[in-house]
């Protein structure tokens, strides 16, 4: 109703990243630093190469995360049916789309197996009674066909959206907005149950004696707060293409805050949880796991997960003009992508390392391999398509949106 | 007219039929430099804070405020209970197990953060309130139906009997009437 939003016609053409936009250059450059960093990285990791697959998982899982939530994102968008974010839908679409990355690089993890889920497939854990009880779930057969199964639905789904809805950039058919709303509704449950074995698989079995049936809540809740953090970043950065300034507007930033700040809560919330009932309970089982991760050099982390995963972004992002902010938001979304990181080396490595972290080159040139990787894919599919969905038919409810 | 008279008169009330009109009509109402005067519509209608110049809420603060009292409250009278004055052991927890107390903590300022949204909605509202001037207006018995308003009290210093009835004349409005006290 403000009158003051600019009508803009968006086509092919301006809604498209400019051939001297540096992101053009990024699937080429991130390629190299990407592949020439993870030789590094198999190189130092010759000599110590169980911290070396501890690493690549961690870092394996930081990426992964984002596209997970990327994924939940634009099914979420549909399901709701949701007028506001159509201007970002288009980013989150390409960030879900670097998911067959992942699948490849699962590769690597095939040789770090019996380093990472040592806990269960040593011949002491043979042994073990209660090991054994598990061992059911807890089999390299089973473990391959649940990862395999869980990527497949992941890149179905990634695949499946991103086609259409630049099918629809082209045709500019409504049905294809229906079909996908459609769709959206079984993804979302088996999606939700992949997540959640995806969560007890990759991190939870590391550690195979303790459980939490909270983790997969806990492990969700992380994939799609630094997915905001991601998207806010990547939001900020094609920002300046001259057609995009007055499609995204800073409501969009507000928006994209508050759930940023939601999803921080909502984590805190889920760690709490589960931190609470085992400190309550008080078996044996479940406090070892975090007897570990609390003691020694781990302490530090814990505090630091705390107070920055948290009292941070929370006592920050609560101002108003924080979140109407387009750096200060900025800021805040990089910072939220480190403790992220923090998050996962903490539940990841202790099950290796009790004592303590051990940051090192390893740990850097794993973050620029598969980082490289995961931005160069991003940027050769952004580069393809509109920045926009430019014939969605939210789309321009979305442009004129405002926070009351 | 003279002061005396002015004393008797709420405000001017004018009525218009659509929502642009209204709309664009507080924008200049807004540029006038009134202060005293609100708009009036059975819906709410997005962006017409802006169009008033009406400054962001202070309920946000108010609600903020107390639920961090009645939060940090909340936990500190858990750690007085049971960690000073009534001391129990329950399920082994140290007297000052304050992990705990996060949730009493937490329940009491979700609670008081509510309470204090709707109680402060309704103070900064001035609600509930049984009788309101502008009852008086025939006319403005259609604002919970179909049409829209805009007042200006007899209190605010631009105001003007004759002049301001004109002004919301000049805005396009169907019908402006000075409503008694």
């Amino acid at each position: 109703m403000s009158g003051s939003h600019t009508k803009v016609t968006l086509t092919q053409e301006n809604a498209r990243l400019p051939q001297e936009h540096f992101f053009s250059k990024l699937p080429l450059a991130g390629t190299a630093v990407g592949l020439a960093s993870l030789l590094i990285a198999f190189m130092l990791g010759r000599s110590n190469s169980s911290y070396f697959f501890f690493s690549f998982h961690v870092w394996w899982l930081f990426f992964l995360s984002i596209a997970i939530g990327a994924v939940f994102f634009v099914l979420i968008q549909f399901a709701t049916k949701s007028g506001w974010s159509v201007v970002v839908r288009r980013l989150a679409e390409n960030i879900s789309m670097t998911m067959p990355l992942f699948f490849v690089l699962v590769i690597v993890m095939a040789f770090g197996t019996g380093t990472l889920y040592h806990h269960w497939l040593s011949h002491e854990a043979l042994a073990d009674k209660v090991l054994q009880s598990k061992q059911w779930y807890l089999n390299i057969p089973f473990f391959y066909i649940r990862t395999i199964f869980y990527m497949i639905m992941f890149t179905w789904a990634a695949i499946y959206f991103s086609k259409r809805s630049a099918k629809q950039d082209e045709t500019g058919n409504f049905e294809i907005t229906y079909k996908l709303q459609n769709a959206s509704y079984p993804f979302l449950i088996i999606l939700g149950f992949c997540v959640t074995f995806a969560a007890f698989d990759w991190i939870m079995s590391l550690d195979p004696h303790w459980y939490s049936t909270i983790f997969g809540l806990y492990f969700f809740a992380s994939c799609y707060m630094v997915f905001f953090a991601a998207l806010i970043i990547a939001t900020r950065i094609v920002h300046n293409v001259p057609a995009l300034k007055d499609v995204i507007t800073v409501e969009h930033y507000h928006d994209l805050g508050k759930l940023l700040f939601a999803h921080t809560c909502f984590w805190a919330y889920a760690a709490f949880c589960q931190y609470l009932l085992i400190w309550y309970g008080n078996i044996p089982e479940e406090t070892a796991w975090y007897g570990i991760r609390e003691n020694h050099g781990w302490f530090y982390v814990f505090v630091l997960l705390c107070v920055g995963h948290f009292i941070v972004p929370f006592l920050f992002l609560m101002a108003r003009r924080a979140k109407r902010s387009r750096n200060l938001i900025f800021a805040i979304a990089i910072w939220m992508l480190f403790m992220h990181f923090l998050d996962l080396y903490w539940l990841v490595v202790p099950s290796g390392f009790e004592e303590g972290p051990q940051f090192g080159l390893i740990d850097i040139f794993c973050f620029l391999g598969i980082g490289g990787l995961f931005v160069a894919l991003f940027a050769a599919v952004t580069r393809r398509k509109a920045l926009v969905p430019i014939k969605d038919p939210r789309l321009p409810e979305s442009m004129t949106y405002e926070n009351v | 007219m003279n002061s005396n008279n002015n004393k008797m008169i709420y405000g001017a009330l004018a009525q218009f039929a659509t929502v642009p009109e209204v709309y664009h009509a507080c924008e200049k109402v807004r540029d006038k430099g009134f202060r005293k005067w609100d708009a009036h519509s059975p819906f709410p209608i997005h962006g017409l804070d802006k169009a008033m110049g009406l400054p962001q809420s202070k309920l946000s603060w108010i609600v903020g405020a107390t639920s961090a009292i009645f939060g940090i409250g909340g936990f500190l009278l858990w750690v007085w209970m049971n960690g000073f004055d009534y001391k129990l052991v329950i399920a082994g927890k140290p007297f000052l197990g304050l992990l705990g107390y996060f949730l009493p903590g937490f329940e009491c300022a979700v609670l008081s953060a509510a309470i204090a949204c709707l109680v402060g909605m309704l103070a900064l509202n001035k609600l509930p309130q049984w009788y309101h001037s502008l009852f008086r207006s025939e006319a403005f018995k259609r604002v919970t139906d179909d049409s829209f308003f805009i007042s200006i009290e007899a209190t605010d210093p631009k105001f003007h009997p004759v002049k301001t009835v004109e002004f919301l004349k000049e805005l396009g409005a169907t019908q402006v009437e000075l409503v008694e006290q």
